[in-house]
């Protein structure tokens, strides 16, 4: 019960810096007239800065201190310096333009640096019959999903509240299994999740709107990729490991964006045109453009990938993971003719 | 002098008599159903029957052919033992390899291998009239081989297992064999040079061997650092666990995911030799001049005391009430979302020369409340740009010029809208499919 408490008071906390902060760099932000412009292709239609991806990282990197010094909590060091290099690739895209190849190569050496920090995808775990990777597959399996999923968070920030309710639905699943597995690094959950809803008010506000961008998006794509890796390692001992596949939750958990990206990539490849390029032949601007409010938007693909996710894990059992990836492949293909088509 | 030597040698004699192995002498036990048991020694065994009376009855046979030389100078409290079916008990040398059966008054070596010395601490175990062998410690590894006693070639068989298999190791581990599934707990694992325990439950379904893995063992019982227990031996389907300072016993189970705590204070000589024998624990006790032993009898249920019980696996109980406050908070958090948006409506009131809302009145002309007017009425607030560019054009102007005048009047109403309401009145589209087809929407937070 004292643990819990705990959590509750670094939620709060957390909340309130997050709070704070958000609207203060916002403030600075517009006083130094770094501004999203509102054009045509833009969703937004009020002022609005991309300040929230910096505020997240320093409320976290506060509570963050509070947690570590009081002996709560645990980070593993060597991954953060991957995280932290990753962040500023986005500051600095975010007040430079840096072009997609730039970006990408970051994200590589990003990658780098977390696998020399010793966490990688070592297993395809039965995947296509493959279990133990050898070294050097192993370094590229991991390279591509670090810049995989780092980019599929940066690619569907498009409307309000939408990489802040995946990442949500992400944190609160994974929340759990590192609260059975891996305690002593369980605080930064409830501090990353109050950041991220700290950020989500301004991000709804109608005159002090507030954007991810891709400080934010960078950063958390980062933490996400971190905690993939976690999960995907053969040597970690997982509450669900008796409940689901560890591929296919890791899927799972980051549904939406992959379908999203996949789906695009396959698109814009298709009429010759880059990917990387800005685009809206994305899902959630299908939901726009057929009416739905951005928050709408956010939250029906929040509730719709998070009971997707919760009908594979109470079927995996009965079903297996071919029986999962079947029920997936047409539930998805049932609520794209229902909502997005 | 003499009488020193005399002394010397009468002490020679003793000490030489002590060494000899008596009849009685209590060093292996070997459970063979629920009311007897056997005790060997390298003279003899004796069969033991539990009467109903608690009583003892017994039968000593010494053994028809000589003591297997392998033994000689090893102690049996070292060896593995079971007891088959069939009648026969099996004794396998530690570290796997040679193995020994009694059956009818021999003990004899059944084997044609060698002292393997890779899987001490292994567990021993029968399955389906098989001798299985599994994990254990050797030559400075762990390892988790199943090995099998291949009865023809009197020689042990590596048998493949398949899925989630252990792989750093399974040494000195807890084992629990029920029907098809050997479940596997609370052991350790070799991890650079260091014994580290593994905190998961496995489970080898011994019909398809294949292993799975469970969840994660109830942290508050199964610490890292924690030491193993003094006995542990099997009891119907369970697993008895046992420290010998102090009285505290436990009942893990592992079908049900259950451990049961006990007060033993009835148990309070028992030592690491002990065996189940039905409901009764049977262990020897030195007798007060510490020259022999004697068996003890006790009836478990009649000696133990039920305090409490715990999960094995409790991470499955955390992990529902977290996502119970996870559900709830999803909940709070969409619901708070609804909340916030369904107020927020900003309602405007649109006049000839005006449009006030938020507090604030702005002024606007003819052309500018046209398109207002137009959007308001039209359906899903949403209108072609040719019909607005229709009001624009005139037969005095050429179309660019018309063109020109109608984004003015667009851009200007957005001008002021932002300036003054820090809104986007009216918002331009693109048709897809041609995107020279352009649409004009009203702002979906406006209510005019």
């Amino acid at each position: 019960m004292s643990e819990l408490y705990l959590y509750l008071a670094f939620f709060i906390i957390t909340l309130a810096v997050s709070f704070y902060l958000n609207g203060y760099i916002n403030k600075l932000f517009i006083g130094n007239k770094l501004t999203d412009p509102v054009n045509e292709r833009s969703s937004h239609k009020f002022p609005a800065t991309r300040s929230g991806g910096l505020s997240i990282f320093f409320a976290i990197c506060v509570s963050c201190t509070f947690g570590i010094s009081t002996g709560q909590l645990t980070i593993p060091l060597y991954a953060l310096l991957s995280v932290f290099f990753l962040t500023l690739t986005g500051f600095a895209d975010d007040l430079i333009v840096v072009r997609y190849r730039e970006k990408i190569f970051l994200q590589l050496f990003a990658a780098l640096l977390m696998i020399n920090a010793g966490y990688t995808i070592d297993s395809f775990h039965g995947i296509f019959y493959i279990y133990e990777l050898p070294y050097w597959a192993e370094i590229i399996v991991s390279l591509f999903v670090f810049v995989v999923v780092v980019n599929a968070l940066n690619l569907v920030d498009g409307l309000d509240g939408m990489a802040s309710f995946i990442s949500l639905k992400f944190f609160l699943i994974t929340g759990g299994i590192v609260l059975v597995s891996k305690p002593e690094w369980f605080l930064f959950f409830p501090i990353i999740i109050s950041a991220l809803i700290g950020f989500l008010w301004f991000n709804f506000h109608r005159s002090k709107k507030v954007f991810l961008g891709d400080t934010g998006s960078l950063f958390l794509g980062s933490i996400m990729a971190f905690i993939l890796f976690y999960i995907l390692d053969s040597e970690s001992n997982l509450v669900t490991d008796s409940l689901i596949s560890k591929p296919l939750l890791a899927v799972l958990l980051l549904l939406y964006p992959l379908v999203d990206n996949l789906r695009a990539f396959i698109i814009r490849a298709y009429n010759n045109k880059s990917p990387f390029v800005a685009h809206r032949v994305h899902l959630h601007h299908r939901l726009a453009d057929k009416g739905y409010q951005h928050w709408q938007a956010s939250v029906l693909t929040f509730s719709l990938s998070t009971f997707i996710l919760v009908l594979n894990f109470l079927l995996y059992s009965l079903i297996g993971f071919i029986g999962c990836v079947a029920l997936t492949s047409v539930l998805l293909s049932v609520l794209y003719y229902s909502f997005f088509k | 002098m003499k009488f020193f030597k005399i002394l010397f040698f009468l002490c020679m004699s003793f000490n030489w008599l002590n060494s000899q192995v008596s009849d009685d002498a209590i060093t292996l036990l070997v459970s063979k159903d629920s009311v007897s048991f056997y005790v060997f020694n390298k003279a003899g065994v004796t069969d033991y029957t539990i009467l109903e009376s608690k009583q003892l009855s017994k039968k000593y046979v010494k053994y028809s052919k000589p003591f297997p030389e392998e033994l000689k100078q090893t102690k049996l409290e070292s060896l593995s033992s079971l007891y088959s079916n069939d009648g026969s008990a099996y004794f396998l040398y530690p570290g796997g390899g040679i193995l020994f059966k009694y059956l009818n008054g021999v003990f004899e070596r059944i084997d044609e291998s060698f002292a393997y010395r890779n899987q001490f601490s292994g567990h021993f175990f029968e399955y389906k009239k098989e001798l299985y062998l599994l994990g254990g410690y050797g030559y400075w590894q762990s390892n988790s081989l199943l090995t099998r006693f291949n009865f023809e070639l009197k020689n042990w068989e590596l048998v493949p297992t398949y899925g989630k298999t252990p792989k750093l190791g399974i040494n000195s581990g807890s084992f629990v064999l029920d029907g098809d599934i050997l479940t596997v707990f609370d052991f350790t694992q070799r991890v650079d040079d260091l014994d580290v325990k593994n905190n998961s439950l496995y489970s080898l379904n011994l019909d398809k061997m294949i292993w799975t893995k469970g969840g994660l063992l109830n942290k508050m019982l199964f610490a890292e650092n924690e030491k193993s227990f003094d006995l542990v031996v099997g009891f119907k389907k369970s697993l008895l666990q046992k420290n010998l300072t102090d009285s505290d016993l436990r009942i893990i189970t592992p079908k049900d995911n259950l451990i049961k705590f006990f007060k033993a204070e009835g148990l309070h000589n028992i030592n690491a030799r002990a065996i189940i024998v039905g409901d009764n624990v049977v262990y020897p006790v030195l007798s007060a001049n510490r020259q022999y032993e004697t068996l003890t009898v006790k009836n478990l249920n009649e000696n133990i005391v039920f305090l409490s019980e715990e999960s094995l696996s409790n991470d499955f109980n955390l992990i529902v009430n977290y996502f119970i406050y996870v559900g709830v908070f999803c909940v709070l958090l969409i619901a708070l979302t609804f909340f916030k948006f369904r107020k927020e409506k900003f309602v405007f009131f649109l006049s000839e020369n005006s449009l006030s809302g938020l507090n604030k009145t702005m002024l606007i002309n003819k052309d500018e409340n046209f398109v207002l007017g137009l959007l308001v009425n039209s359906k899903r607030r949403e209108i072609d740009n040719s019909y607005v560019l229709s009001y624009f054009k005139n037969s005095t102007i050429s179309l660019d010029a018309s063109v020109k005048r109608k984004n003015k009047v667009i851009e200007e109403l957005n001008r002021k809208g932002l300036e003054k309401f820090e809104l986007v009145l009216i918002i331009k589209k693109s048709k897809k499919s041609d995107s020279r087809k352009v649409k004009y929407q009203l702002n979906s937070v406006l209510e005019i």
